[in-house]
């Protein structure tokens, strides 16, 4: 079998728009990782978050052809990744408001319990039940700056809004985390 | 007490790049008060851990992927193979259809000499002494 690590980006899309599989395959391994953080981080490490992150590469391998290289492709492959766990956040509400009462819903965003969070499961947890009390809109800036470590102008990039509409929401976030975390740290 | 102003510096400064005056003032009220250099740490602790979380997808995801791909590339050639003999099939029949006129008018102009509304329509030229004559008759 042919070995595609040595390739770039740039030659494993060409190679891939030409019906090799195998270099599709080599993106997917290489953005594995990166897109996991994004779609675990908006939410949770859950099924849907696998769904959404399988569904992001079908997305990514249907807009080939449309890839021009304008972005990083790393920050292509988030943008998409973003915008269908936002799509599944707004799809898990319907469905959570189409059942619950308001009430149940905003028990849903609850403060984690005091508890013992040492070990790594624990921290896991712990952090992802701190992102979840995040609305949809802070927590994605929260995934992409603190989590992925992209810088503010990468950010508002993604998500189409100002750089200054990601700082104002970052230091609300950073300010709600510290209330969520601020015990445990 | 938090200055509330040195506070919103303080995570402004974690973010985004400070002017050296508002940097010089958040410096001064960081040597003055523990209680903000508590909050240094700790906010610095949340990024710590938020960035230290480490993220991947269940065994085999890479698998499911390629297989959704490979289904996907299937489900393409399939609908392009729908849409080509489609519109080989639509451009068979018209061109079929047009030949079917042309006949049809060729024929009509051959049988009855013009080709007015009349032979098209296939009714004759009524005059209003026919017509009289009709009425008169089924009188």
């Amino acid at each position: 079998m042919r070995d595609y690590t040595s390739y770039n980006d740039s030659e494993l899309i060409e190679k891939a728009k030409h019906g090799e599989d195998a270099a599709f395959g080599e993106l997917v391994s290489r953005y594995e990782q990166q897109v996991a953080g994004t779609v675990k981080g908006m939410l949770g490490d859950n099924a849907a978050a696998e769904d959404v992150g399988q569904e992001t590469f079908i997305r990514f391998y249907r807009s080939l052809e449309k890839f021009r290289g304008d972005s990083a492709l790393g920050t292509y492959i988030t943008r998409i990744a973003i915008n269908l766990s936002l799509n599944e956040i707004k799809k898990q509400k319907k469905v959570i408001s189409l059942f619950y009462s308001r009430d149940d819903e905003e028990k849903e965003y609850d403060v984690p319990e005091e508890r013992n969070y040492d070990d790594e499961s624990g921290t896991k947890e712990l952090v992802d039940k701190a992102l979840r009390a995040l609305k949809p809109e802070f927590r994605s800036v929260v995934v992409l700056r603190m989590l992925q470590g992209y810088s503010t102008k990468e950010a508002a990039s993604i998500l189409n809004v100002p750089a200054g509409t990601i700082l104002s929401r970052l230091a609300r976030a950073q300010k709600e985390l510290k209330k969520i975390l601020g015990p445990f740290v | 007490m938090i200055n509330q102003e040195m506070y919103d510096l303080l995570i402004r400064s974690m973010n985004d790049q400070l002017t050296a005056g508002e940097d010089m003032q958040l410096q001064q009220a960081l040597k003055e008060s523990s209680e903000l250099r508590d909050e240094k740490i700790k906010l610095n602790n949340i990024g710590k851990l938020l960035s230290s979380r480490d993220h991947s997808f269940s065994a085999g995801f890479h698998s499911r992927v390629m297989l959704a791909v490979s289904d996907e590339k299937k489900g393409k050639v399939i609908s392009m193979d729908f849409t080509r003999s489609f519109t080989t099939m639509f451009n068979r029949i018209a061109v079929a259809g047009v030949v079917v006129i042309v006949l049809l008018v060729i024929s009509l102009y051959i049988s009855h000499g013009s080709l007015n509304v009349n032979t098209f329509t296939g009714v004759d030229p009524v005059s209003q002494d026919n017509l009289v004559s009709v009425l008169l008759y089924e009188k």
